[in-house]
């Protein structure tokens, strides 16, 4: 339709008239369809009344243990005994909403635990804890049948006999029983994944395919293999720090060598101690005579003799004369030291050193070669992650599914640990009530077999179809409606032409087409006659 | 309970209203809403048109079967009965002609046989109807190239010999997105009236028959919209029968 026309309901209207044939025909089809599927059927219905009294309590967690069936009517039957504050329970089942529509909802769930059933459940009027339980089938015996086993099935579900509660344990613990089983296997999975995972983790790790915090969190259980493998990796650098160290010792023991340094000291007491004069006789005698005459020159003097005078000038021209001997003798001493035994020294030394240097040119060696082994381990790794790809993604499967499992199994677990609790109580409740079980149900209307059928719910099927088919026909009339582009007011063509609208012409309709109340046409379609035939019938139903 | 003449009335409101065949609806059903309709129609084209009377007016459509013929007769009609006016009508429809059908009335000679051949009078051509002034000049014998005859210098002649002879001059022509007919008659008449059938010609359509009937000077001074819906709802319903009931009882009287 065009902007510059108004939608409304006139419009509307005028839109469903124009299409009138396909709103009425398939009205038309439809309530045929309906009279020809409910013609003759007859339906039967069975019904019972029974009243609750007060006497139990039944705890709501015992209800899981029971069948969604069971649960349903232990859920109603533990609502009626509470008839004096059904809101109370309402009110817990649903907390936000006022009292009044709480009573509803609690209708609502009786009559939706009727539907699911197959039953109709309804509070008589008069009495909130009678309850009326009907049941409607082509069959009178099936009817009866239904509703008594209903009413059975509540009486049953009324006494806590120890037969139901063994039986409720009996679920529980088979229920317990399949979750162990479930754990054990989501345990062996688990661990399976585990074992098939650390070697791909470690090789992933060993090429940094993946950081370490992936790695720490899937690796709790790597073989010590690879675990060996990692610190081999790890030494590496000490090792290139071993041989940078050890290198320079060596070039440093080489240039010992080389510019002799160890000789540049032999000067030094260290070297002097090193040579043994005290054992040469002659310089010990020398000295052994220069003390001799100091003392004897000592003695001169503390006798009072002056240092001019003859006796002590002897003296200390014999000392003189000693301490040039002995000089003497310690330069013959040294002077045969550097001829042979300083030489004797020196190649000692030497020999020292030069064992040094094989030492370390031996370490330097061993730990070239580990390095040779483990840059050679470095490229197999690096041609490893080059073609890593497609074991990341197994191990990314694989995590998923671990991490799933784990979920699993914590899911599994609270379920066991919840179905165990349930034990627990069910066993504690049967005891605790063990002398007081039970609520009273009086059967007011026992169950009938019905000899009549009733009549059939014409009248909401009609009046479903019919907005089914008017609702499906209004579909496709505007849909039809919005594909049209025609034109179908002067004013819609003024606005597309921009030329005044002089006029328009109606469909031509004779008299005798103009609409009429007081006429007849006697050539009426078959489709009237077949609706004139379902309006009786279905008005004979239910006005009659 | 209900009866069942009333379900069946009921029915009968929703069923189709089946379109008569009959075309002058002004001769048959002088008192019926469609004849009010062309009554109010032909008031407006008897009035004037920058200060001059409407003298002729040219009847087109986008496409076939759009309501010209029947417009025209029926107006035409009105002119005559109604405003006792000496109308004639030229059926420009040289390849579907149908004026000379309505009014039971010879196909030649006439329009192409005037234009055509020097033998034949305009006297001779000119038909008068059983509706007394309302005439017709049919369109004659089958013409090869008709578009070349409406633009020929005959045809410029005939309509200045026509025009004055009669109060109003209706042409109707070809439909403009299939024949260029129009646009040649289209200059002969004072106005150019362009028919629009309700919900059925397209927009697109309409948009392209006014474009070319602009591009050949012939625009369209007027529209007139056919065959619309007159119930719109129910309650027009309820007037539609008022009405007919109306003019039932001044029948009676």
């Amino acid at each position: 339709m065009a902007n510059y026309e108004e939608n409304t309901l006139s419009s509307l209207l005028n839109v469903a008239l124009r299409y009138k044939w396909l709103l009425f025909v398939p009205l038309v089809i439809t309530l045929l369809g309906i009279y020809i599927y409910t013609f003759d059927k007859k339906l039967y219905q069975s019904a019972a009344t029974i009243s609750f009294q007060t006497e139990y309590f039944f705890t709501q967690r015992n209800n899981n243990a029971l069948s969604p069936f069971e649960r349903d009517v232990q859920d109603l039957v533990a609502s009626l005994k509470y008839g004096k504050t059904l809101e109370t329970i309402t009110a817990k089942a649903y907390p936000k909403i006022n009292p009044k529509k709480q009573r509803k909802l609690f209708k609502a769930k009786a009559s939706k635990l009727g539907a699911k059933n197959g039953l109709k459940l309804s509070f008589r009027r008069d009495n909130f804890r009678a309850l009326v339980i009907s049941y409607t089938a082509s069959d009178a015996a099936e009817a009866h049948s239904v509703v008594k086993a209903t009413i059975n099935t509540i009486l049953d579900n009324a006494n806590i006999t120890s037969d139901r509660v063994q039986k409720s344990i009996a679920f529980l613990e088979s229920s317990m029983a399949g979750l162990k089983t479930e754990l054990l296997d989501i345990d062996q999975e688990m661990l399976r994944l585990k074992n098939g995972l650390a070697p791909l983790v470690g090789a992933a790790a060993n090429v940094g395919a993946i950081d370490s915090v992936t790695q720490s969190s899937l690796t709790p259980d790597l073989d010590s293999g690879l675990q060996r493998s990692f610190k081999f990796k790890e030494s590496l650098p000490q090792l290139e720090f071993d041989l940078h160290v050890k290198e320079k010792e060596f070039q440093r023991l080489e240039e010992k060598l080389k510019n002799k340094e160890y000789l540049k000291s032999e000067n030094s007491s260290e070297t002097q101690n090193q040579i043994d004069y005290q054992n040469d006789t002659l310089y010990n005698q020398l000295e052994a005579s220069i003390l001799e005459k100091k003392k004897e020159l000592h003695i001169l003097t503390s006798q009072g003799f002056k240092s001019a005078h003859p006796k002590q000038r002897t003296v200390k021209a014999e000392i003189a004369n000693l301490q040039k001997l002995s000089k003497t003798r310690l330069e013959e001493l040294q002077n045969t030291d550097k001829k042979g035994g300083l030489s004797a020294y020196r190649l000692s030394i030497e020999k020292e050193i030069k064992k040094d240097l094989g030492l370390k040119a031996s370490e330097i060696e061993s730990i070239k070669d580990k390095i040779k082994v483990l840059e050679s381990y470095q490229e197999d790794i690096r041609s490893q992650k080059n073609s890593f790809g497609s074991k990341l993604d197994s191990i990314s499967v694989q995590k998923s599914r671990l991490e799933e499992l784990i979920q699993k199994k914590y899911v599994k677990s609270q379920a066991y640990n919840n179905a165990a609790q349930e034990v627990e109580e069910v066993r504690r409740f049967a005891q605790a009530s063990a002398g007081e079980m039970g609520l009273k149900i009086t059967i007011e209307n026992p169950p009938y077999l019905p000899n009549a059928p009733i009549p059939y719910a014409h009248l909401s099927l009609f009046v479903m179809g019919a907005i089914l088919s008017l609702g499906l026909g209004m579909g496709i009339v505007f849909l039809i409606e919005s594909m049209d582009t025609s034109v179908d007011s002067p004013a819609e063509l003024q606005a597309i032409i921009g030329v005044p609208v002089i006029g328009s012409i109606d469909k031509f309709h004779s008299e005798v087409d103009t609409y009429r109340i007081d006429q007849v046409d006697p050539s009426e379609p078959v489709s009237l006659m077949a609706l004139c035939l379902v309006f009786g019938h279905l008005l004979s139903n239910t006005i009659i | 309970m209900l009866q069942f003449q009333n379900i069946c009335a009921f029915i009968d409101s929703f069923r189709s209203k089946i379109p008569t065949e009959t075309r002058l609806i002004c001769e048959e059903e002088p008192n019926s809403y469609s004849s009010e309709q062309y009554k109010s129609l032909a008031s407006k084209l008897l009035g004037e048109r920058n200060q001059a009377p409407i003298k002729s007016a040219v009847v087109t459509s986008s496409q076939p079967g759009e309501g010209k013929t029947t417009t025209v007769c029926n107006l035409a009609l009105v002119m005559v009965k109604t405003f006792k006016k000496k109308v004639l009508i030229v059926d420009g429809d040289l390849r579907k002609p149908s004026i000379h059908k309505v009014f039971d009335l010879d196909q030649s000679p006439g329009l192409t046989d005037l234009t055509t051949s020097e033998s034949n009078s305009l006297e001779s051509a000119i038909q008068q109807t059983r509706h007394g002034d309302l005439f017709v000049l049919p369109a004659g014998s089958e013409s090869s190239d008709p578009a070349q005859l409406l633009n020929s210098k005959e045809m410029t002649s005939l309509a200045s010999k026509i025009t004055g002879k009669f109060d109003f001059i209706f042409y109707d022509t070809s439909p403009v997105l299939f024949t260029s007919d129009a646009q040649a008659l289209g200059k002969h008449g004072d106005v150019v009236l362009f028919l629009v059938q309700a919900d059925v010609t397209p927009r697109e359509m309409i948009k392209e028959a006014v474009d070319r009937l602009k591009n050949t000077g012939s625009e369209p001074d007027a529209c007139i919209l056919t065959n619309t819906t007159r119930q719109k709802n129910l309650l027009s319903y309820i007037h539609g029968y008022k009405y007919s009931n109306y003019y039932n009882d001044q029948d009676k009287h």
